[in-house]
């Protein structure tokens, strides 16, 4: 768990960041990867997300109502953070020191991330970098190790760790 | 500001000082050390002729010390009373002041339990002793001419009321079961005794008839109960009620109100009631007497020994001088000197009461037992135009028939409901009848006092009193809030309706619930062993009155009366003011057995731990009752009964019947018009009200096929006779096979269907943004796959098209099942198309066979895909939900491959089916489940023995082959996806 408050304000500043993608259903994959002293993904952590909303009217997309209520959004995050603890302790390797991480977002289309539908910046977050495909291409002999998956009907959250 | 510290500060230098004085005083006066180590808390009165100034001074003398709130370190309470909410927030012992009284006398500290305000009996039974404690304190003490005459009302019911307080019951509100007895026949003088030094009466135990009147005399139960007002009263109520339930079932009454309740149209209620029941029944041999005061009670009293015995009914001319039903015979004698006073004649009350329901269940749809002398019918079908007079035709009808029955004159109110009905009949009083037509009733209850609405009793009518409210219409102008908020919810909304005149309340005979007797009266015990003789009695009788009416009990329920005074209450062996005491505990099973119930009885009276000189009244009940009239007569008359309810007998015949047991006499009633095959079922649909064209077919088809055979036979037979009044059902074909986006409610066989005649009717699919999700949740399991299935179905656009690829049957265990084509709708088509003939269940179920049949199905990909290519304005997640066969639940399909994997071990698998199965897991994979990959491939290998990290070929031959095809169709498609493969042997 983090505690570095300015790593917190980092991490929340890309949840921020990417928030107008999630919005617009055009934010496919969320992944944290952790890069090796020598560079290249040795564990990844991804989570993604499917939204059936995406060509939905803004307004509609509002009322929109799933088979999930509150409740059960908690209990299932609460599912998530378990299971995401046991996948961590049955992970084999312990990283090795000097490892450096990112947060990377994969959209579905190439529009600016951050960017509303009409391709203004919305305020908050931070700008984001492109990425390259190699930032997150697991090394070989990288196994994945599915944590847990919300179907929530319309939306649909499933994350996956990748470890040796 | 004198304390800067504010409030804390100043109550802090208060206790201090109050401290020190209390110090001061006990180190000046000090007499002993009898109560060091306490701290005490004084709530309210001492209880003793201290005032509770000296009181603490005197325990501060004695060491204790003492709080002037109730603070941490206080160790006791001392109370007299305190409420039960009070009882359970503190969680300190709270004891009676005698404990510090008798240990300041002793000079010892005495042991407080013994001296506890409360025992360990439920606080809330305690409540109303607390109210009623002054009054009992007045009454004891004063001399016993007074008494008498300022207390005519008897003491206010003392047992908790009933659970929920029915919203104005007519007179059926349950009376305590022989509350008091009221055999003060002619009570010497000598057995009461003034004690002048304690002001107190005392009972003179050596008294001849004190000693033969109270309980520990020999036959005593037998005697009370044969003369107990109360007693009759009830046992009377509940054995009528049982008596109109079994024959109203046996006449089919019940029919009535399901018509009329269907119709729609006004009820017609009548009250009857008889006038001044028992001294009409005691001067109607009699018609010397008829202009006379005439009272029934049981002591004649005579105005010097001012009898405290009650009138239970006087006539019309003793009312004249002002005596009142309830009223003291001593009183009485105050108001009409001559009044003459019959004594009562239960058998006779009894024979005119059977009479007269027999009449009103030969005129009424319905009827309801109120008392022996009062009952509602519902006499709605006898009435065919409202307001014609056919109603007061009707009353004068069935008065003319009660009148020559019995010898006694009834009134009948008639109204639109039970309320106005029995307000009606205060009108129609005596001997007369009055109607209310429906429409009226506002303008009807305007003009009624409250205080005579059913349900308003003394305290209440005083309360409305108090703001000038007392007729209904001043009532109406008050708001139904404004009422709610100062007589309680339930009070104000009864009010509320009760003015207006409304009423919906059903006829009903609500089956007796207990079986007990109670006696509160000439209860006055010395040892142990006459209290636990005297509940052995108890018990017997009990126990005869169980067997009376062949019922069993599984609760017994032991109510003790401890009284809350000294001496002798104002009634003489009366159980005067006290705590009612009550336990119930369930036992292992229904039962009547003298001795079981009896230890259980004795146990927990014993677990009161009233001494036996403080009780004053013990009751014993059954309840959770098992068996009885009502039961047996249903049952008798389902299974004798031909034809039932075709004909209502005639008036005279149920009579002379009524009196008869059922059962016997029910063959005759009704001759059976024509044979008819099934008689018994078709007069089972006519008892329910069902007609056969009501019956969903819907609901048919699910049920169980054991049930649907049950209930075809009739049907069938019931159409054949349809169909020969029309015959045109035969010549219709059966409907054409449904459209594709409407699930018809087709009937199962289409040539005995009554349905046919009316067009199918379509069920209109919603779409999916239309399912309230929560809904939708809150329905089992497969009723959500049916409609998930239904609106994946709606969202394909040319299910045909859709319809899987063809599919090959597999040799060897299916056996010679057709193998036909499974789609996602194949579910609900195969279940009620008539087309295709009967579902079995089995087809359903997956198994050996049918899971076969099924891996060919849907392939769920290209259903996705399809529903993904459409992409409707409305996105259908269910639609996208990857399926083997028609199941999508994990466990469910997990169940169909052990079964595919058993039935086919030996000859390894079709390859079209390993390849619906690589097509699940892909559609998996594609719709993010992983998680459900993962567990189901880990399933796989374990099931076919396969390791992680098995070279190919190995394991177990074929099987194992499959396992490693699915698992690199898997991983490919994972790989695809994620870049790496799945990593099964973690874990």
């Amino acid at each position: 768990m983090s505690r570095h408050p300015a790593l917190n304000a980092y991490i929340q500043d890309c949840l921020i960041g990417v928030r107008p993608d999630l919005e617009n259903g055009t934010l496919n994959k969320l992944h944290l990867a952790v890069y090796g002293p020598g560079g290249g993904v040795v564990e990844r952590f991804t989570f993604e997300v499917r939204s059936l909303l995406g060509d939905w009217d803004p307004s509609d997309r509002t009322s929109a109502q799933t088979s999930i209520n509150i409740n059960d959004l908690e209990s299932h995050f609460a599912a998530f953070l378990i299971k995401l603890g046991t996948a961590a302790s049955t992970s084999v390797k312990v990283n090795p020191p000097g490892c450096t991480f990112a947060l990377l977002a994969e959209l579905l289309c190439a529009t600016r991330p951050g960017a509303d539908g009409t391709g203004a910046r919305r305020s908050g977050g931070m700008d984001w970098i492109p990425g390259d495909a190699d930032d997150v291409s697991l090394r070989a002999g990288l196994g994945i190790v599915p944590i847990k998956t919300l179907d929530a009907g319309l939306l649909k959250v499933s994350e996956s760790s990748s470890t040796l | 500001m004198a304390f800067p510290g504010g409030i804390g500060e100043y109550m802090a230098v208060k206790r201090q000082k109050l401290f020190d004085q209390g110090h001061a005083f006990a180190a000046a006066g000090s007499e002993s050390t009898a109560l060091a180590g306490i701290t005490l808390y004084f709530n309210g009165y001492t209880g003793t002729s201290l005032s509770y100034l000296d009181f603490k001074e005197l325990v501060l003398v004695h060491g204790a010390l003492v709080r002037d709130k109730l603070e941490g370190d206080v160790t006791h309470l001392i109370a007299t009373q305190m409420t039960s909410k009070k009882q359970k927030e503190i969680l300190k012992p709270i004891v009676r002041p005698e404990w510090l009284t008798d240990s300041i006398a002793q000079g010892k500290l005495l042991p407080w339990r013994q001296y506890r305000l409360f025992t360990d009996v439920e606080a809330s039974q305690r409540t109303f002793g607390g109210l009623a404690a002054v009054d009992g304190a007045a009454s004891y003490t004063r001399p016993r001419g007074e008494s008498e005459t300022s207390s005519p009302n008897p003491p206010p019911p003392l047992h908790p009321p009933p659970p929920p307080p029915p919203p104005f019951p007519p007179g059926d509100a349950d009376l305590p079961e022989a509350e008091e007895g009221d055999e003060a026949v002619e009570v010497p003088d000598e057995a009461v005794v003034q004690d002048d030094a304690s002001q107190q009466r005392k009972l003179n135990m050596q008294s001849a008839w004190v000693r033969a009147n109270i309980c520990t005399a020999p036959n005593f139960l037998q005697r009370y109960f044969a003369s107990s007002r109360l007693h009759h009263l009830t046992t009377w109520k509940n054995s009528l009620r049982d008596f109109v339930a079994v024959e109203s079932a046996r006449l089919g009454k019940r029919k009535g109100r399901h018509h009329h309740a269907a119709g729609g149209g006004a009820r017609i209620i009548m009250h009857v009631d008889m006038d001044c029941f028992f001294a009409s029944v005691a001067v109607r041999d009699r018609p010397d007497l008829r202009d006379r005061p005439v009272a029934v009670a049981h002591s004649a009293g005579t105005a010097a020994n001012r009898s405290t015995s009650e009138i239970a009914s006087c006539n019309y001319a003793a009312r004249k001088y002002g005596v009142k039903n309830g009223m003291s015979m001593g009183k009485a004698r105050d108001r009409c000197r001559d009044l003459l006073v019959m004594p009562y004649e239960f058998e006779k009350y009894d024979e005119c009461s059977k009479a007269l329901y027999t009449i009103l269940l030969s005129h009424a749809d319905d009827v309801q037992a109120v008392s022996i002398d009062e009952g509602y019918i519902d006499a709605s079908s006898s009435i065919t135009a409202a307001g014609a007079g056919q109603e007061i035709e009707l009353a004068q009808k069935i008065r003319k028939e009660i009148f020559a029955a019995t010898g006694c004159t009834a009134s009948i109110g008639i109204g639109p409901n039970m309320l106005v009905a029995r307000m009606a009949t205060n009108r129609a009083k005596p001997d007369g009848a009055h109607l209310v037509t429906a429409g009226t009733e506002p303008e009807f209850m305007a003009l009624q006092r409250i205080s005579d609405l059913p349900g308003v009793g003394f305290v209440l009518s005083e309360k409305l009193e108090q703001k000038h409210i007392e007729t209904c219409e001043q009532l109406c102008a008050v708001s139904l809030s404004v009422l709610q908020r100062d007589y309680g919810e339930k009070t104000g909304s009864m009010l509320h309706r009760a003015c207006r005149g409304m009423d919906a309340r059903e006829l009903e005979n609500k089956p007796r619930q207990s079986v007990g007797a109670e006696i509160n009266w000439g209860v006055r015990f010395e040892t142990q062993e006459q209290v636990e003789k005297f509940l052995l009695d108890l018990t017997e009788e009990v126990v005869k009155r169980m067997k009376a009416i062949s019922v069993k009990g599984r609760q017994v329920t032991v109510k003790v009366k401890r009284r809350r005074y000294e001496g002798e209450p104002a009634k003489v062996l009366g159980c005067g003011d006290c705590d009612n005491l009550s336990k119930s505990s369930a036992l292992s099973g229904a039962s009547d057995a003298v001795d079981l119930i009896f230890r259980e009885a004795y146990r927990m009276l014993r677990e009161q731990r009233v001494d036996p000189d403080f009780i004053r009244g013990i009751g014993l009940h059954m309840g959770k009752l098992e068996g009885g009239p009502v039961a047996q007569a249903a049952m008798e008359t389902g299974q004798k009964t031909l034809n039932f309810g075709f004909e209502r007998p005639a008036a005279d015949q149920v009579g002379q019947e009524a009196r008869e047991q059922s059962g016997a006499i029910v063959v005759n009633l009704a001759p059976p018009q024509a044979p008819r095959p099934n008689g018994g079922a078709s007069s089972l649909y006519d008892r329910y009200g069902i007609r056969i064209e009501e019956i969903d077919w819907d609901v048919l088809a699910q049920l169980p096929p054991e049930m649907q055979a049950e209930i075809r036979p009739h049907l069938e037979a019931r159409a054949t006779q349809i169909q020969h009044a029309d015959s045109r059902v035969d010549e219709r074909p059966p409907p054409p096979p449904p459209a594709a986006a409407d699930i018809p409610p087709a009937p199962p066989q289409g040539s005995w269907s009554p349905r046919l005649k009316a067009p199918p009717v379509q069920f209109k699919l919603p779409t999916a943004s239309q399912v309230d999700p929560e809904v939708f949740k809150a329905l089992p399991l497969d009723m959500q796959r049916e409609i998930e299935a239904a609106l994946k179905q709606a969202t394909l656009p040319h299910p045909a098209a859709r319809l899987p690829l063809k599919r090959q049957r597999i040799g060897g265990g299916a056996g010679g099942s057709k193998t036909s084509k499974v789609s996602p709708r194949s579910k609900k088509a195969k279940m009620i198309s008539p087309s295709k003939g009967q579902p079995r269940l089995d087809q359903l179920v997956p198994g050996p066979s049918a899971a076969i049949d099924k891996l060919a199905s849907l392939i769920p990909s290209e259903a996705a895909a399809a529903a993904t290519r459409q992409h409707d304005k409305m996105p259908d997640p269910a639609a996208r939900r990857p399926a083997l066969g028609t199941l999508t639940d994990a466990n469910e399909i997990r169940a169909m491959l052990n079964a595919w994997i058993e039935a086919q071990r030996e000859h390894g698998p079709d390859p079209v089916d390993v390849e619906a199965v690589s097509g699940y897991l892909v559609a998996l994979v594609e719709e993010m489940e992983l998680e459900q990959v993962d567990v189901l491939l880990r399933w796989f290998m374990d099931r076919v023995g396969v390791e992680p990290h098995d070279g190919k070929g190995k394991g177990r031959g074929v099987w194992a082959e499959v396992c490693h095809r699915l698992l690199d169709t898997a991983n490919t498609a994972v790989q695809k996806r994620h870049g790496a493969r799945l990593r099964l042997d973690a874990r």
